[in-house]
């Protein structure tokens, strides 16, 4: 072996080594910016497929979740919201009841105002809600409907959205001593009309409780939300969940929803409940603000559009009813009504005033019917 | 044989220089292929990104469409524009970037009806206007942005505030032929 050889090998080496190095460190990061490529593709996958749904409404099951650890979080305080991940964020533009899990059923659902659908999308992993009404009122059982109507029903697939109720220690499963779908459930809750006792039972994973309570203890708030049913003829109320989270208002079922669904977990963004719930009520005030603005403005339209007749003068008055509700609806809708009670109270005040003025005209053949 | 040692070593030296020149464009060669595989691999992924945004953007232009046709602001029902939510919204300020915060911003929807008549925006003047009046313009034309994507629909237009007869100043509801044409800027 001459000088020529030791050379040629030392030289090998240290450019073996280079080029070894080299090829290691690209082909990790390559490795590593197709994992993230792949991860922003199953977060893009999701939102078109919530926004399909939300456009359709043909419910689907989306599992891409499974393929890959992700990280998701949502972002429901940011304008606007955000899915975050490990790979990067994305924005969510339609209002979403969403919560992170390996498999979730996506569907469609809305309120009807008589005027107006606000709809709205749910991507829910396997979930079970366990009600506990220990006032069982016909005002309580109204809500347990409202929210169930508002929750995917998963006949004959999964994951699944169930249903149960909870007396003491005991938790009651309506359907055949099983948990009940959506809509089995909605059948069943008025068989049981008893005031039941405070749920001592443990809740598993994925198990929401949802109590009704006018004084919501301590003890009640520690294990899920405990909903104050609503005053006499009224629609809305307070909600609480823990000393630390304080109260929530609620004027509608969808706002129980939220708070239901994000229940106890806690994500990168807070308590995932407080997300859902501010994120449902921005969308929420933000399409009410803008349909109510242009309803005002069409009404006026419309009434000064009238010839001459009979229908002028009766028409008329309904159309002035229905855009002094709307105007209502706008000045109150101004600002983050739904963090006072009053507000909220008076923004109920106004939907039923719109309501009924616009069936009012759909009775007189003024207006359609809004399908 | 001094002379003919030194030639030999001579030789030697060349035989190795020459092997060393070989050994130096093997690792030269071997670095360039790697470069072009990296080179190559990049530019693959650069690409295919680039298709990814176009996609994207194709589907945004007709997600946009899509609400559009359904969207409570602007129509009766599904695929069914309303004259009065149109014109409403051409009233009312600041309608675009409400609308904006609901759909997103980098956008531009315009509706034609066709009722015979010439054509007359709806936003000019359209408190005094209104009845007759026939196209609408959702949020402002961007000048000199170069990147457009349109999508145009037929639909129907339920107009319920415009002249719908010619015979008559009564405003019977009457469902008419129109395009929706939705333009995202890219």
């Amino acid at each position: 072996m001459n000088v020529f050889d030791v050379f040629k090998m030392v030289l090998g080496l240290i450019a073996s080594f280079f080029i070894l190095f080299f090829l290691i460190s690209y082909a990790g990061i390559y490795s590593q910016m197709q994992e993230n490529i792949q991860r922003m593709m199953i977060l893009d996958n999701f939102l078109t497929a919530a926004e399909d749904v939300y456009l359709t409404g043909n419910s689907v099951v989306f599992s891409d979740f499974s393929k890959k650890s992700i990280g998701l979080d949502f972002d429901g305080k940011s304008d606007p919201a955000k899915l975050v991940s490990q790979a990067g964020d994305v924005l969510v533009r339609i209002p979403l009841v969403f919560m992170p899990g390996d498999k979730v059923v996506i569907d469609m659902k809305s309120m009807d105002f008589g005027w107006w659908k606000f709809r709205f999308a749910e991507a829910l992993p396997e979930m079970t809600f366990i009600f506990n009404p220990t006032v069982n009122e016909e005002r309580v059982r109204s809500i347990m409907k409202g929210m169930t109507g508002l929750l995917p029903d998963t006949t004959g697939r999964a994951p699944k959205i169930r249903f149960g109720l909870c007396n003491g220690g005991t938790i009651i499963k309506p359907c055949s001593n099983d948990f009940c779908e959506s809509l089995s459930f909605l059948g069943r809750i008025d068989m049981y009309r008893e005031n039941m006792q405070p749920c001592t039972a443990v809740m598993g994973k994925g198990q929401r409780l949802v109590s009704f309570d006018f004084s919501c203890p301590n003890d009640m708030l520690k294990k899920g939300l405990c909903i104050v049913p609503p005053g006499i003829g009224e629609s809305h109320g307070y909600a609480f969940f823990n000393e630390t989270l304080g109260h929530y208002i609620y004027k509608n079922p969808l706002d129980l929803v939220a708070l239901a669904v994000g229940g106890k977990e806690v994500g990168l963004y807070g308590d995932a409940a407080d997300n859902l719930y501010v994120h449902m009520n921005a969308m929420f005030r933000r399409e009410l603000s803008l349909v109510a603005d242009i309803s005002s403005q069409r009404a006026r339209l419309v009434s000064a559009s009238l010839p001459d007749s009979e229908e002028k003068s009766e028409c008329g008055l309904a159309y002035s009813e229905f855009w002094t509700a709307m105007d209502g609806i706008i000045a109150v809708t101004a600002d983050d009504y739904y963090t006072d009670y009053a507000k909220s109270g008076e923004l109920a005040g106004y939907l039923n005033d719109a309501d009924d003025a616009y069936q009012r005209l759909v009775a007189m053949g003024c207006e359609y019917q809004v399908v | 044989m001094k002379r003919g040692n030194t030639q030999n070593g001579q030789s030697q030296t060349m035989k190795a220089q020459s092997q060393m020149l070989e050994y130096v464009l093997l690792m030269l060669l071997v670095v360039g292929v790697i470069m072009v595989l990296m080179i190559f691999l990049s530019w693959w992924q650069a690409s295919q990104l680039g298709v990814e945004k176009a996609k994207n953007q194709q589907d945004r232009a007709l997600s946009l469409l899509k609400n559009f046709i359904s969207s409570p602001y602007m129509t009766k029902e599904n695929s069914m524009m309303d004259d009065g939510k149109l014109t409403a919204l051409a009233m009312i300020p600041g309608s675009c970037q409400m609308l904006e915060k609901v759909y997103g911003s980098g956008w531009h929807a315009e509706v034609w009806l066709f009722d015979g008549q010439p054509w007359k925006s709806c936003n000019t003047n359209p408190s005094s206007d209104y009845r007759s009046c026939n196209r609408w313009s959702i949020c402002p034309v961007r000048e000199g942005v170069r990147g457009k994507i349109s999508r145009v629909l037929p639909v129907n237009i339920y107009r319920r505030i415009g002249f719908v007869l010619p015979v008559t100043d009564a405003t019977l509801p009457r469902t008419y032929i129109g395009l929706l044409n939705v333009t995202l800027y890219v």
